[in-house]
């Protein structure tokens, strides 16, 4: 050992700015957090919830897959189950639809109407959207049908928030 | 369309889509038969809100018609039918009742074609993704009603 004494000045100088960094410390910590929290958010991109579904099972007919999450709304917590129609277009890119109707919110179902086989159909006032979401012209629905984001991990599909239509 | 204030604002924009009403019809039971009339009120909540969900932008769900097991069905009969005439003079063109209650077999009266009778299936202790399954498949096929009904309109 050293026989370097350390004088009361030195002693309380080094407890000091010690017990002083410690509070600076706590201080910016939180603040530096609070600054560089929106970076953070971003980076986790939505709640994506895990489906049933394996890509690899996909093919270019629609298939009706559920997923279900926890809602909460104010006091009010529930199960929700959404549908989504998915399947891979000629280029083999996954193009998922949510199937409620643009025109007053009915749930569409695919392939259901004899006299226009391979569509999109609702029963409440007969629109029509074809295989990639588009609506028909003449039927009730003005917007094409909006799309879920997607994610594959493991082979299993993710969907995530609804989207706007866009060409797939 | 539920019976909220969000779904209503939708509906008074676009009133003229909006032809049919749906009224689940519940009796309430507080002796024997209390644990069943609560299931059946379960399963009848679950299966209207899907058709609901279904057929949002045609149809209002509206809060169950609740009553005590009555001594004579023809009084019933009568504020369900009172229910429905106030429900046309609002300019509806179709009422739905829907039920699990077993009262109304055969008790129809002049309700006639408007009640639809479904045995409620306990859904106690199902896994959940049969449940759905389930009630889509009774969901579908109350869907054929109201279609073929639509269809008559047409």
């Amino acid at each position: 050992m050293s026989k370097h004494r350390v004088s009361r000045r030195q002693f309380l100088n080094y407890t000091l700015t010690g017990v002083g960094g410690f509070m600076a410390a706590g201080m910016l910590m939180p603040m530096l957090r609070f600054a560089v929290d929106p970076v953070l958010e971003a980076s986790a991109g939505g709640n994506f919830v895990a489906t049933k579904q394996k890509v690899a099972d996909l093919t270019d007919k629609p298939t009706r897959v559920n997923f279900s999450f926890t809602q909460k709304d104010a006091w009010y917590e529930s199960d929700v189950t959404n549908i989504a129609w998915v399947y891979k277009n000629n280029d083999g890119k996954i193009v998922a639809l949510n199937p409620t109707c643009k025109h007053l919110g009915c749930t569409v179902d695919w392939n259901t109407n004899k006299d226009h086989p391979n569509q999109f159909f609702c029963p409440c006032h007969f629109g029509r959207y074809t295989k990639d979401g588009t609506n028909v012209p003449g039927t009730p629905p003005l917007k094409p049908l909006d799309m879920y984001e997607y994610k594959v991990k493991d082979g299993i599909l993710y969907l995530g928030a609804v989207v706007p239509h866009k060409e797939a | 369309m539920k019976w909220v204030q969000k779904d209503i604002e939708m509906f008074q924009e676009a009133r003229e889509h909006i032809d049919t009403v749906l009224v689940p019809m519940i009796g309430i039971d507080m002796g024997t038969g209390m644990k069943q009339s609560a299931q059946m009120q379960e399963f009848l909540a679950i299966l209207a809100s899907e058709i609901e969900r279904q057929f949002k932008g045609r149809m209002i769900l509206l809060p169950p018609f609740t009553y005590w097991p009555p001594s004579d069905s023809l009084t019933l009969q009568h504020s369900a039918l009172s229910w429905k005439n106030s429900i046309l003079e609002e300019g509806f063109k179709h009422v739905f009742f829907i039920t699990c209650d077993s009262l109304w077999r055969g008790n129809e009266g002049e309700l006639g074609g408007s009640l639809i009778w479904i045995p409620s299936i306990p859904l106690e202790g199902l896994d959940d993704h049969y449940k759905r399954e389930l009630m889509s498949g009774q969901v579908s096929q109350i869907a054929n009603v109201f279609a073929q009904k639509w269809l008559v309109e047409k």
